[in-house]
């Protein structure tokens, strides 16, 4: 009876109450020696579900204007360290596979190996800092977020927003990224703030060449909060409704340059092989795609396709830029592409070897920096993965052989979904008997 | 006899440029058989070796007639070459597990690899190949000629792109340097193949070029590889001119409009002092003390107000940007500036922590030693020999180069009075 009253208990923390208590940021620090400089990363957790709870539609991009406003106040001391920071919209990220805007915001940092723990105090005083936001300086962030940022405002950034709307309806990653609108309620951001950044909700990853166990003490020490706080949570596997096979069209202001997404999901659940088998189809595909469309006829600028997580379910998404005459033109084809691949029979040794040689420098290239390294361990630790995760995906590709890759082809099994940002109105006249959308969007 | 005497004499000075021991990294400028400059800078941290090879050639060597060709230029070589095909390069290039890439600026052209360190001879010889050996398929110039286009009409969509139009305009009135890298659409379209040719055999060759190697690599293996693939391609006789630019000088501000602008921006430019020259590492550092300054000074105007460099191989400006409101704010700003260049104080402190911040910066980039590459192509491109210049950089120096913004230097202060902006 008293073990079933203990399990009981177990079951009912681990289901509802896990983490809703935390004081101290979770950390993890990888000792990596030779290592011309340290990394960084702190994730904030729970993004849009805390938004969603919270009711509070983009404010943890705004309140990351808030803290890069401070850190400017504080750069002389972060220089005296050599250190430099980074904020979660950095415009050169190479994670676009992850989507990780749904999940968390972060803060980076590259610093001198022996400087760890100093520019981690510094950039704890920086988030505390934050908390005392004033009016006026609530104003300037939402000035800097909502004008100017062109990464916003980027034909992929919209058709992302779009295609979460279309798969997640109310769920949180169909929920707002970036901050629109007037200057909110001082209070409820300060609420927020206080909630999202309490060190609870934070996932801390080092790499770097240091003395990892003195270090992760010092951190935890130093990123603990007086008293437990209610994190966001790390959600991420959420209910999709998949639509049938379907186009949705939308204009925006810059009608002079047309994109297209198109996305195929793959099974759930998908095991490190065949992740890696389903990695080689994407680029075997882009290869493809792009050879064809760029470099034979030059109708895009830009073209590819991967494989990418969104809310915790991986799609084939390819993605290309080009003069909006082409778009839905170009959509057709590349669809039939794809069937034509999925049907044909397998590669030979030798363009498996090409495929897998360029899949993995491009997939090492994401992780030569630490602070690359460090984020990598962050989204690990924050979906249950092993910390190595990559790595062992890495050894999955290098172990694909020739069958593996043609029963990968089992894997897209979904519908596709079409995003088709400025197609030219007589295009989209001829597109008949598929269910679609055609939306301004401002 | 002359020439190999002078080739001995040239290859030992530039032995002799190399980083001390204890230094922050070490670095290496070696001489090939041909003659061509090559950087070496170990690092160890990832098993990975980036080759970067710039060119010293850009839109500096543009007429109106044909602006734009250095860049499509870039396009065309990743075309096919002498032994290979576009797909059998592509083919090669992914088989070695080998990114490439490459850009084109002012005054240089850079293309970019990046390999483990197993694949890197073989990653080299298909770079070598492609710049040095490309045939410029005829069959391919409109399909790159379509993309380079494309390009044009999306950087078109950006305001910063009449910004930088008009401020280059104001600048280089007379000079090809006043133009834009990528052209426009109908100078594009009229470069034919013959003059695109014509300006690869021209400009392309070992002497107007300059290789960086970074990564983990042992040097005399290295070295072998090397001279194996660069250094037996003939040097050929590229003649880099110098050209003479300057820029307009005036103590009144211009004014310039622009109906499409959605802002209006505030322009300082001085020219000031060149890569190769002896200010330059003192003109960086007191470049970002300034911007340091302006940030906290004048973060009301504009809180991204920033003060940074422009170079080429026959110019060094500086630069001070801020967006202001209309022409009123802008006078008053210009005003202000004028004194607070006057009264700027450099201290021996803030130089040491700059300097010392921006070795540390170019060590981050070593992390992606292509990155490296990239960043400081446009620098070696104009003569950077010393990538720790910071390192011997005096705060007399600085303050002197302050003291020259003062007067000395030719300077111009412009507003590109755009669309007012909405509260």
């Amino acid at each position: 009876m008293k073990q079933l009253l203990v399990l009981l208990l177990l079951s009912v923390s681990m289901c509802g109450f896990a983490g809703e208590n935390e004081r101290n940021a979770t950390v993890s620090v990888q000792a990596l020696p030779g290592s011309v400089a340290a990394g960084f990363h702190i994730a904030f957790k729970g993004r849009k579900l805390c938004e969603q709870e919270m009711n509070t539609p983009g404010f943890a991009d705004l309140t990351g204007y808030i803290l890069e406003q401070n850190y400017r106040k504080m750069q002389q001391e972060f220089d005296k360290l050599g250190c430099e920071l980074q904020f979660y919209d950095y415009p050169f990220l190479p994670f676009d596979d992850y989507y990780t805007r749904d999940e968390m915001s972060f803060i980076r940092g590259k610093v001198p190996n022996g400087k760890v723990a100093e520019a981690l105090s510094l950039v704890s005083q920086l988030i505390q800092s934050a908390e005392t936001v004033n009016g006026k300086e609530l104003a300037q962030a939402v000035r800097s977020c909502t004008r100017g940022n062109r990464m916003r405002r980027s034909l992929n950034a919209v058709a992302g927003q779009h295609l979460r709307q279309l798969l997640f309806e109310n769920e949180y990653p169909a929920y707002p990224t970036y901050f629109k609108g007037k200057i909110p309620d001082l209070m409820r951001v300060k609420k927020f703030m206080r909630r999202y950044y309490s060190p609870g909700n934070m996932t801390i990853t080092v790499v770097g060449d240091v003395n990892a166990a003195s270090l992760k003490k010092e951190i935890e020490g130093r990123f603990t909060a007086s008293k437990a706080g209610a994190p966001c949570g790390a959600k991420f596997r959420v209910k999709m409704t998949i639509p049938e096979k379907r186009t949705a069209s939308y204009e925006t202001s810059r009608k002079s340059q047309g994109q297209l997404v198109l996305v195929r999901p793959l099974k759930e659940n998908l095991n490190e092989s065949e992740l890696a088998a389903a990695l080689l189809f994407a680029r075997e595909f882009s290869d493809l795609i792009s050879f064809q469309l760029r470099e034979r006829e030059g109708l895009a600028y830009s073209i590819g396709a991967g494989i990418r997580s969104i809310g915790g379910r991986y799609f084939l998404a390819v993605s290309m830029g080009t003069s909006p005459k082409f778009v839905k033109s170009s959509a057709d084809r590349i669809s039939k592409m794809l069937e034509t691949l999925l049907k044909e029979p397998g590669v030979s040794e030798t363009e498996l070897e090409r495929i897998r040689n360029s899949l993995l420098i491009s997939r090492r290239m994401k992780r030569l920096t630490n602070v690359n390294k460090a984020f990598f361990y962050g989204v690990n630790l924050l979906w249950h993965r092993p910390l190595n995760f990559e790595e062992q995906v890495d050894k999955s590709i290098e172990k694909v052989d020739i069958g593996t890759l043609a029963n990968a082809k089992a894997l897209f099994s979904g519908p596709e979904i079409r995003m088709l940002i400025n197609a030219t109105e007589g295009q989209l006249e001829k597109d008949n008997g598929e269910k679609r959308e055609h939306r301004k969007h401002l | 006899m002359k020439k190999f005497v002078i080739s001995v004499l040239v290859f030992l000075i530039a032995l002799s440029i190399s980083a001390s021991p204890g230094s922050p990294f070490q670095y290496k400028w070696v001489q090939l058989n041909n003659g061509m400059p090559v950087l070496l800078i170990p690092v160890k941290e990832n098993p990975v070796i980036s080759s970067t090879i710039v060119m010293k050639v850009g839109l500096k060597y543009e007429n109106k007639e044909h602006n734009g060709v250095s860049h499509l230029l870039e396009h065309l070589m990743f075309n096919g070459t002498t032994k290979r095909t576009q797909k059998q390069l592509y083919d090669d290039l992914d088989r070695a597990g080998c990114y490439s890439n490459a850009s084109t600026g002012d005054h240089y052209t850079a293309y970019y690899t990046l390999c483990s360190k197993e694949n890197f001879a073989k990653a080299l010889e298909i770079q070598s190949d492609m710049i040095f050996h490309s045939t410029l398929p005829e069959n391919k110039v409109p399909k790159e000629k379509s993309i380079v286009i494309q390009e044009i009409q999306r950087d078109k969509m950006s305001p910063s792109y009449e910004e930088g139009a008009l401020l280059r305009h104001t600048l280089f009135p007379a000079s090809s340097y006043g133009m834009k890298v990528l052209g426009d659409a109908d100078s594009v379209k009229r470069i034919p193949r013959e003059e695109i040719l014509k300006f690869y055999h021209k400009y392309y060759a070992p002497s107007n070029a300059v290789a960086v190697i970074v990564g983990d690599f042992n040097e005399t293996d290295v070295m072998k590889t090397l001279e194996d693939i660069l250094g037996k391609i003939p040097a050929g006789d590229v003649k880099g001119v110098p050209a003479d630019v300057q820029i307009p000088s005036s103590k009144k501000m211009e004014v310039q409009k622009a109906a499409s602008l959605p802002y209006s921006v505030y322009y300082r430019v001085f020219q000031c002092a060149r890569v190769g020259s002896e200010e330059f590492g003192a003109q960086e550092i007191g470049v970002e003390l300034l911007d340091r300054g302006l940030k906290q000074k004048f973060s009301a105007v504009d809180s991204r107000i920033s003060c940074s460099t422009v170079y080429t191989a026959d110019y060094g400006l500086v630069e001070i940007r801020a967006r202001v409101k209309d022409e009123k704010t802008a006078l008053q700003f210009d005003r202000e500036l004028s004194v607070y260049l006057k009264n700027f104080k450099v201290s021996s402190a803030d130089v040491r922590e700059i300097a010392n911040r921006m070795v540390q910066e170019t060590v981050f980039s070593l992390e992606r030693p292509h990155f490296f590459g990239m960043l400081f192509a446009p620098q070696i491109a104009a003569g950077l020999k010393n990538p720790l210049y910071p390192l011997v950089v005096s705060d007399k120096s600085v303050g002197e180069f302050i003291r020259k913004l003062n007067g000395e230097c030719r300077s111009l202060s412009l507003l590109i009075n755009g669309r007012e902006e909405k509260q």
